[in-house]
């Protein structure tokens, strides 16, 4: 019996090539032209900034002490005076965390989406526990001196700078790192130290110790990629609403009253809905997942634990598609599932994510669209794209078949009992 | 066999069907004649278990349905007003879907599906959309998905709605047939009095959500035994005969439809006569004058003032 709803629902879909074209070809579209067009915003031309970064600075020194400190030391050394003006100008051209802060995170292309808040020491623990930021970066005492001191005179152990990331902002988090990174990399100092003119001391690691939970390997979020998640799972939700309409359509032409003649009971008819909605939408989303991906060659490197967040995904749409059948039938119109379409999916969308990464914006958002299906898949996706691994999801597709329960179980208190009336 | 026993439908304020009586025996072809809101659908609705009543019940072999409508369902083939149908589906598909819904498969379903397909004439169009239909097959279809389980008891909710008349004689050809050859009782609903005078052996006319008169087609007609009906046809209708005609205690019940004139009158007057000598004074002139058999709408007429079509 069921078999032949969700046989028939497949054909009804398949033969309606309006509906395939909104399921199927909008959001190819859609992730082709959001996905340029926010690439070219990441390019650093104009337009709106696509990430909020928000980093803490803690600077338990002082830099200016610091470099005063090394001047007066350099001083009272004995060498040549020419050179010892030449080591106090570099020193105070290179004021690394000037550099970090301005010439680094500062510099054009990032500035428009990274934010640098300067936090009091005694606040680190309470910045550290603000899902705000992004990332921390702890800069201890005579930070300044110390670098110096290893740079130019191979003293002391090479100098610590403690990075905290936010794993809640594992997107944004991963650029930061970067950048930190490529700091590390002494990209930024070379060019510093060449502005200063001190080509010829030789220029060691700055080594980045602490806590440094990004994963450097991993290569960021690309724009076509990120919208191919976006519209895929704001996609999904419209198979919800369509099933439901479908099935509005099914009491509105007397059809569901054959059904019911036949003995047809309402949890068989209840389970076709949800079984058809979840398996149109896993087929929607492997279509378009499939043929983004070969497109834009776009990798998965968890083939399983995509599959499964999809399949999840599908779940909580098919359990959508119930509840949207239910109230259709209970308010004897469509208005449930125009609803649904018109305004609730724009807004799942919204906090969910599937336009930017709207979660960054505030906290409130960010909880909001965890616990829309879209927005919690969205970031299991994107955890998965960047090599997180299926554990580091899991808690996403439980709380979608969670969501997808707790859709049934309201559907089956909606659904009107002898399920024609009005 | 099935008995509707002071069936009442209320919605809010409307009385949809009120206190009504009906029976059909094995074997029958009952007809529910009435015009458009007389409460038809919901009464068919609450026999075939679809919607509760407000009051009243409806027995199945003399066991109440209302609280256990399977028995009586497994026997039902409804036939509704709308086409419910899948639009988007082709015919056979349609039948398909319905047949396993009705629990058929495999050999048995493969069969029975070429049987209505055959039997509504549409072995041909089978495989095209029936969105590509016209209104008469989709009509035929309509019906047929209502057979596929070969139902003893047939009700049909106004089958010929809005069909050219050579569907329309196709079903009403088929339904006789599924009748004589099947031994399916029918409950016939309709607005149309000829397809109800040349199915059913037995008519309820319906009006307002009551029986207002029941029997057989003679029965019925026998309420206008004492009343003539007179049909003239004249060469030009003018006011002056129109008033003078309404200006006869005698005569009433005037309809008039382009140049025919039909009135209603009691046996015992002379109608002739006195319709000739009105004529006369307002110079009309007669091009035919007869008595016609009475039609059942001419009884639904006599019975509410108005007729059955509006
Ligand atoms: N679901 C409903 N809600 C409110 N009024 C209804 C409903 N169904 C029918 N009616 C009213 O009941 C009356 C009888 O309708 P119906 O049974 O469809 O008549 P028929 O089939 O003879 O044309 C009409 O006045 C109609 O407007
Ligand atoms: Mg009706």
């Amino acid at each position: 019996m069921i078999g032949t709803f969700v046989k028939k629902q497949l054909l009804l879909f398949v033969r309606n090539r309006h509906e395939l074209l909104i399921l199927l070809g909008m959001p190819f579209v859609l992730i082709t032209i959001l996905g340029f067009a926010l690439g070219n915003i990441m390019d650093g031309n104009d337009g709106q900034p696509a990430v909020h970064a928000k980093i803490a600075f803690v600077n338990e020194g002082d830099e200016q002490q610091d470099i005063q400190k090394f001047t007066h030391e350099v001083e009272a050394m004995r060498m040549p005076e020419n050179e010892k003006q030449l080591l106090i100008e570099a020193a105070r051209s290179l004021s690394p965390i000037t550099v970090l802060k301005q010439d680094v995170f500062g510099a054009k292309p990032l500035k428009k989406y990274i934010r640098i808040v300067d936090v009091p020491p005694a606040q680190l623990n309470k910045a550290l526990q603000d899902d705000e930021y992004t990332a921390i970066v702890r800069l201890p005492d005579e930070f300044t001196y110390q670098m110096l001191k290893h740079l130019f005179f191979q003293q002391k152990q090479p100098t610590n700078l403690f990075f905290y990331v936010n794993e809640e902002k594992a997107w944004t988090s991963e650029i930061v790192g970067q950048i930190i990174s490529e700091f590390q990399q002494h990209y930024s100092l070379v060019s510093a130290l060449g502005k200063a003119g001190v080509k010829e001391f030789a220029i060691p690691d700055i080594h980045v110790n602490g806590k440094i939970e990004t994963i450097t390997k991993k290569e960021p979020i690309r724009a076509v990629t990120y919208y191919m998640i976006g519209m895929g799972v704001m996609f999904a939700l419209y198979v919800a609403s369509n099933v439901g309409s479908y099935a509005f359509e099914e009491k509105q032409s007397h059809v569901f009253d054959r059904m019911l003649l036949a003995n047809v009971s309402k949890w068989s008819y209840m389970t076709g809905i949800f079984i058809s909605a979840m398996l149109l939408s896993f087929l929607q989303l492997m279509i378009l997942y499939g043929a983004t991906s070969i497109i834009y060659g776009i990798t998965w490197p968890d083939v399983a634990a995509f599959l499964l967040v999809t399949a999840a995904l599908s779940f909580a749409v098919g359990g959508l598609a119930v509840l949207l059948t239910s109230l259709n039938f209970r308010t004897n119109s469509e208005q449930a599932s125009r609803f649904f379409q018109t305004v609730l999916v724009t807004m799942f969308s919204l906090v969910g994510g599937s336009f930017f990464p709207a979660g960054q914006l505030s906290n409130f958002i960010n909880t909001l669209g965890a616990f829309t299906p879209n927005g919690a898949s969205m970031s299991a996706y994107l955890k998965l794209l960047q090599g997180y691994h299926l554990a580091d999801v899991a808690y996403s597709i439980v709380y979608l078949c969670i969501f997808s329960a707790a859709t049934m179980v309201l559907s089956v208190w909606a659904f009107p009992k002898r399920g024609n009336e009005a | 066999m099935l008995e509707a026993v002071e069936l009442t439908k209320h919605f809010k304020q409307t009385k949809a069907v009120d206190r009504v009586n009906l029976y059909l025996e094995q074997g029958e072809i009952v007809g529910l004649l009435g015009p458009n809101g007389a409460g038809k659908s919901t009464t068919i609705s609450m026999i075939s278990t679809l919607i509760p009543p407000t009051s009243g019940d409806v027995r199945f072999h003399n066991e109440s349905i209302i609280k256990e409508p399977a028995k009586l369902r497994n026997v039902l083939g409804i036939v509704p007003q709308e086409i419910a149908l899948y639009s988007d589906l082709s015919a056979k598909e349609n039948l398909r879907f319905f047949g396993r819904i009705h629990r058929l498969s495999g050999a048995e379903l493969n069969k029975k599906v070429d049987e209505v397909l055959a039997l509504i004439g549409l072995t041909d169009r089978q495989n095209d959309l029936v969105k590509h239909f016209s209104g008469g097959m989709k009509r035929r279809l309509n019906i047929g998905a209502a057979l596929l389980h070969e139902p003893k008891l047939l009700i049909m909710d106004e089958p010929t709605v809005g069909i050219d008349p050579q569907s329309r004689n196709y079903i009403l050809e088929t339904v006789k047939r599924l009748n004589q050859e099947k031994q399916m009782t029918v409950l016939y609903t309709s607005h149309y009095m000829e397809e109800v005078e040349f199915l059913c052996d037995r008519i309820y006319i319906m009006d307002k959500g009551c029986i207002i008169a029941s029997g057989t087609k003679d029965e019925i007609k026998n309420i206008l035994s004492s009343e003539h009906t007179v049909e003239v046809k004249v060469e030009k209708v003018s006011e002056s005969f129109l008033h003078a005609l309404r200006s006869q205690p005698v005569i009433h019940h005037i309809t008039v439809q382009e140049r025919t004139i039909t009135v209603l009158s009691p046996k015992e007057i002379n109608v002739f006569r006195l319709l000739f000598q009105l004529a006369e004074k307002t110079n009309t002139v007669f091009t035919s004058v007869e008595i016609k058999t009475p039609t059942l709408e001419d009884v639904f007429l006599h019975l509410t003032g108005r007729a059955l079509r509006d």
